[in-house]
């Protein structure tokens, strides 16, 4: 078992900034499902906000095992955006910057199981920067401009 | 500790083969750079070339480890494309294409480590595949972004 003095090669910082990513965007799906219209596109957002939900409970555990006290996260707020478009583009590059981080995070820890555990939510965050790769050019082609 | 003559699962012709690939594709992107409309895209195009620099890194290192020698790497072609759009479409699928490339020898190679730090062979493969799936996600945005204007 890992004391928390052991860090099992995990850099804190960016487990730090992965939650923080990670409740940035869970914060802006609340904003982006008040503008979305289409069934389809809210389930969508409905299912990545849960899988968020699971990251981020999982990642500050193991930020709390790792380092003996709570992440201290701050979003300020939801941010506004001037449309859904807007959204659509903060979330899926706040997406990609996460997955960086998670897969610095993967190669980086020690220990088996947490580096599988890396490897499952980065390629999830993937997945979820696809979705809004095609949530963003569906709403580009329906409105140009 | 002298290691030279170490055989980590991989012959020195695959890491000149890989660092092939990834100088091939980062030439895509310095041309892509020059070529990039806006301050924003040349941004997302100068984060994924830092990428590819440190797996050309790591690669060089695990060949100077195996061989004691630097990398003697063919020349690579220039890239043909005739603009910014075509440039991107070429590149997203010479992503695709390493990907595929680097996955094979990410499962197949053994998990040694070739330096004291956490640097292993896996991970000198591994890096590239996921580097990749997410340069993937970063030319496709790039691609709606020109696409529908």
């Amino acid at each position: 078992m890992y004391s928390c003095a052991s860090l099992a090669g995990v850099p804190v910082n960016d487990l730090f900034m992965s939650i923080q990513g990670i409740a940035y965007t869970m914060k802006n799906y609340n904003t982006l499902m008040k503008m979305v219209h289409n069934v389809l596109e809210k389930n969508m957002l409905l299912q990545m906000q849960k899988e968020d939900m699971y990251i981020l409970s999982a990642l500050t555990s193991l930020y709390t095992v790792l380092t003996g006290h709570k992440p201290l996260v701050s979003v300020t707020g939801n941010k506004i955006f001037s449309s859904y478009r807007e959204g659509i583009e903060a979330v899926l590059l706040a997406d990609l910057e996460t997955a960086q981080l998670l897969r610095s995070l993967y190669f980086a820890a020690e220990v088996g199981r947490i580096s599988g555990l890396f490897a499952f939510f980065f390629t999830l965050k993937n997945i979820q920067a696809t979705n809004m790769n095609y949530l963003l050019l569906i709403n580009k082609l329906n409105k140009p401009g | 500790m002298n290691n030279c003559g170490t055989i980590y699962g991989v012959t020195p012709q695959q890491i000149i083969e890989s660092i092939k690939a990834i100088t091939e594709t980062q030439e895509y992107y310095k041309r892509l750079f020059i070529m990039a409309p806006s301050e924003e895209q040349s941004g997302i195009l100068s984060k994924i070339m830092l990428d590819n620099i440190y797996s050309l890194y790591l690669l060089k290192r695990l060949y100077i480890g195996i061989t004691c020698t630097e990398p003697n790497t063919p020349p690579v072609y220039p890239p043909s494309f005739k603009n910014y759009l075509e440039g991107l479409v070429q590149v997203k699928t010479i992503e695709a294409r390493n990907m595929m490339y680097f996955i094979n020898f990410w499962i197949t190679i053994p998990d040694i480590f070739f330096t004291p730090s956490i640097t292993n062979v896996r991970t000198v493969f591994g890096i590239p595949v996921n580097n990749s799936s997410i340069h993937i996600n970063y030319i496709q945005y790039i691609l709606t972004l020109n696409l529908c204007k």
